[in-house]
């Protein structure tokens, strides 16, 4: 089944305080990247806030972590209001609203929402069919047709795929979540560009949230039957009354281990994934030298090979003889020379006419020796290193899986075991039929809870198992997109290998990432503006993907001042990769700098004024003193980029 | 072509150049053992060294490697023989290669066994040398037994190593620096316990 992202058309807005004195702003996407440029504080990022809010109602928290959809959405979506009502003057806040008009596949929907309704919405065009709402009802009616005109349009499950795929895909902001690195979000995103229907991509989604909520719920059943149970192991015991700071301790202790085990378990996967990428890394290292050795030992015996075999052949006195009195010693025939000295250019034996090895000089072939030795020392020196990089990983995973064994054994004591409890419960005889009651039916719950998380961890696991076969199938196309943008921004060779993990028990897929053959799991292991680029471009291969997929379906990412983690020369680098992107048919809205424009200005010259135009966003807002004492400054700034636009520097 | 030994042939050959008028095939086998034997001494392996030795029905020690390779080399003219005496000597053109083998990273590390070897050869003689190595205990019980076998396996070489320890501790340096006087001593005394046994009757 195919689905459709939004491609941008143009934004206006209305009544927005930030960006006074024009009372309208309007931008147009007519380029396949537009870069919105400005001074620092003047709303850059409340400018692709403001179109992320447009087209779903929500606006991404910045300190909420990613758990589960719904939960992410709902708390964005309350969190709109807080974020506009700074940047909005109080008596702008009916007026105040945001259009966005953009394509999905063949169809063109403009919307309009006031910026403090998110769950409604003021005017709806789809095509040429234009509805406005006037009361509040119609409004979020109208919001509900809206949703329905994505669903359709855009071919996914639910109106939250949407949200979720502008709010982690579609938009890139360093401060939130990066997508490479977030099993969850991956395998979400994974199953909807990827998977066979979109619909099971929601059901994935569904299950994660239930077998996170299941297994929750399993353990606080399971914590109140251990509470009662030791109240009721303790009934037998002097009477000295139940220490609730006590019980308040144990339990933080159940839960500081609980936590520690889930961290234990983590690493366990994390260190055993390790062990093949080293194992691939030595045995391809092996094989390097082993090719390397192949090459020496036939150069060296080639090397003390004496004498050149074409040599000994001219040599003959039969063949000397013709070459010098240039005609045939038994016929006399002239001109027997000159086919002597063609058979011989071609390495033939005027003879027999068998092939004769003509030798190089010595000094080639020290050459050649040379440099295999030196690549064969190389070779032998990193399989050293990787051999003990092995061990070491090796004994590690030893190291944390037994750490694990006696953690998870505690966990297990801790949570069947009565000594842990201390001496402090409280005799009530009489309350021991409800205690054994309430026990029982705890347990009882606790093993339902987790039965179902089983069955649901199964489900999952079976539909990752499709996921991971239709991403190999894909993997031919996706993976060269993906490495040709990375090695554009990483100028290294990257390979992406699948894996399957579990998550808190939930059934993922997991990138690991190999740079110049190192294996990288963790994202810790790369820079930041690795992980950040990496991350983009993982976008941009997606977005490509579904492009070739869709046949003419061109994706777009919004990215939100992506230089801050770069140096000079890797703002170089981005820029092309950027540029990649855009003239391969993707689209881009960045906002950037004015000041710091090494990216923009690599990838303005890139692409040209045929791809990419640069908008002026100081021009738009009242700027501070300082700001306005050296305007000079960002005017300069500005016209470097647009000369870098049209190729002049 | 085992290219180690190609390159063992040529530079063992030109190290006893000035000492004798080539080696006896036999002998030829014998000083690379001994280059190998302290190597493995030194703490390398024998799949490092490159290639094996054997005790053969015929005797021993002999590696097919360094057969194969003194065949080539004397094919291509870079080994002479004279097949009267059995002497097989590097050739002009066989030094001209060498000098420029020795260079390799690869084959760089084998220089100073082989040059350990060449010492004790002017210090003991070649003969004396071949001697005291075919009384090498481990060697010697192979002989004696005519047994076919693959020479240094692991009992062996820790035993060998053993004879070098008493030798270590007896002049307090590091075997790896003081290789070429380590080396003769621990042939002097195999030699001097052969003379011993074989002064008090028990010699074979």
């Amino acid at each position: 089944m195919l689905i459709f992202l939004p491609r941008l058309n143009r934004v206006r807005i209305s009544g927005f305080g930030l960006y006074t004195p024009h009372e309208d702003i309007v931008v147009e996407f007519n380029k396949a990247a537009t870069c919105l440029a400005g001074a620092n504080g003047i709303g850059k990022s409340t400018l692709l806030s403001g179109i992320i809010y447009a087209l779903s109602g929500v606006v991404p928290h910045p300190d909420k972590s990613f758990e589960q959809i719904p939960k992410y959405i709902e708390s964005s979506s309350r969190f709109s209001h807080e974020y506009f009502a700074g940047r909005i003057r109080e008596e702008d806040r009916q007026r105040a609203e945001i259009s966005v008009s953009f394509y999905l596949a063949e169809t063109e929907i403009e919307i309009t929402r006031g910026f403090f309704e998110a769950d409604a919405i003021r005017s709806l065009r789809v095509n040429q069919e234009i509805k406005s709402a006037g009361s509040r009802e119609e409004r979020k009616e109208l919001s509900r047709e809206y949703e329905g005109a994505i669903l359709s349009a855009a071919g996914l499950a639910t109106f939250e795929q949407f949200v979720f795929l502008l709010l982690f895909v579609l938009t890139f902001d360093e401060r939130r979540t990066l997508l490479f690195w977030n099993e969850i979000l991956l395998s979400l995103t994974l199953h909807i560009f990827f998977g066979v229907d979109p619909e099971n991509a929601e059901r994935v989604r569904r299950l994660y949230d239930e077998i996170g909520d299941a297994d929750s719920w399993a353990r606080n059943s399971k914590w109140q039957a251990t509470l009662l149970r030791k109240q009721l192991e303790q009934l037998n015991m002097p009477a000295e009354g139940i220490d609730v700071g006590e019980l308040a301790k144990i339990k933080h202790v159940h839960e500081r281990l609980y936590a520690e085990v889930e961290e234990l378990r983590k690493q366990v996967q994390t260190t055993r994934a390790m062990l093949p990428a080293c194992k691939m890394r030595l045995a391809e290292l092996t094989a390097q030298h082993q090719e390397a050795k192949r090459q020496y030992d036939v150069t060296f015996e080639e090397f003390l090979k004496g004498k050149n075999s074409i040599d000994v052949v001219k040599s003959f006195p039969l063949i000397k003889n013709i070459i010098s009195e240039k005609k045939c010693p038994a016929c006399g025939s002239e001109g027997a020379d000159v086919r002597i000295q063609l058979l011989l250019k071609e390495e033939k034996c005027p003879i027999c006419q068998g092939s004769v090895q003509v030798r190089g000089d010595d000094k080639e072939y020290t050459g050649i020796l040379t440099e295999l030795d030196g690549k064969m020392n190389r070779l032998s020196n990193e399989m050293d290193l990787e051999s003990a990089k092995l061990a070491r990983v090796g004994h590690e995973y030893e190291e944390l899986a037994l750490l694990l064994e006696e953690k998870e054994k505690e966990l297990a004591d801790m949570e069947s075991n009565s000594k842990w409890l201390g001496e402090h419960a409280k005799t009530i005889s009489s309350e021991i039929p409800t205690l054994l009651k309430k026990v029982s039916d705890f347990e009882e719950m606790a093993k339902q809870y987790r039965e179902k998380r089983e069955a649901m961890v199964s489900e999952a696991a079976l539909l990752r198992d499709g996921l991971t076969e239709k991403y190999r199938m894909a993997e031919e196309e996706f993976l060269p997109m993906f490495r040709e943008l990375a090695r554009l921004f990483t100028g290294l060779d990257l390979d992406l290998q699948i894996d399957q993990r579990s998550k808190y028990r939930v059934p993922v897929l997991q990138f690991s990432l190999h740079l110049d053959l190192e294996y990288r799991q963790s994202p810790f292991q790369l820079s930041e503006s690795q992980r950040f680029f990496i991350d983009i471009a993982l976008r941009m291969a997606l977005l490509r993907y579904l492009e070739i997929k869709n046949g003419d379906n061109k994706g777009g990412l919004l990215i939100d001042t992506p230089e801050g983690s770069l140096d000079i020369a890797y703002e170089t680098n981005a820029g092309k990769m950027f540029a990649r992107f855009v003239r391969d048919g993707g689209w881009l809205v960045l906002t950037s700098n004015i000041n710091s424009s090494g990216l923009v200005r690599s990838m303005a010259r890139e692409c040209g004024l045929e791809y990419m135009k640069i908008e002026n966003m100081t021009l738009w807002a009242n700027l501070s003193q300082v700001q306005m004492d050296n305007y000079y400054l960002f005017e300069r700034s500005y016209d470097e980029m647009v000369r870098s636009l049209g190729g002049i520097e | 072509m085992n290219t180690n030994a190609l390159y063992d042939v040529l530079y063992i050959l030109d190290s006893v150049e000035d000492l004798s008028a080539g080696l006896r095939s036999d002998y030829l086998h014998g000083v690379l053992y001994l280059s190998c034997l302290l190597s493995l001494v030194d703490g390398q392996t024998v799949s490092q060294w490159g290639y094996q030795f054997a005790e053969t029905t015929k005797g021993g020690p002999f590696s097919d490697d360094i057969y194969t390779a003194v065949e080539f080399l004397s094919k291509e003219g870079l080994l002479e023989e004279d097949t009267k005496v059995d002497r097989v000597f590097i050739g002009s053109e066989g030094k001209e290669k060498l000098k420029k083998l020795k260079v390799l990273k690869t084959l760089y590390w084998r220089n100073r066994f082989h040059d350990a070897v060449a010492y004790a050869l002017l210090r003991l003689s070649i003969q004396q040398t071949i001697a005291a190595l075919k009384r090498e205990p481990t060697f010697e019980q192979v002989d004696r037994l005519k047994k076919r076998s693959i020479l240094f396996d692991e009992t062996s070489v820790k035993y060998i190593r053993k004879g070098f320890d008493l030798i270590i501790d007896l002049i307090g340096r590091d075997a790896s620096r003081y290789l070429r006087l380590v080396s003769v001593m621990w042939l002097e005394t195999i030699l001097e316990d052969w003379k011993n046994a074989d002064a008090e009757g028990v010699g074979l």
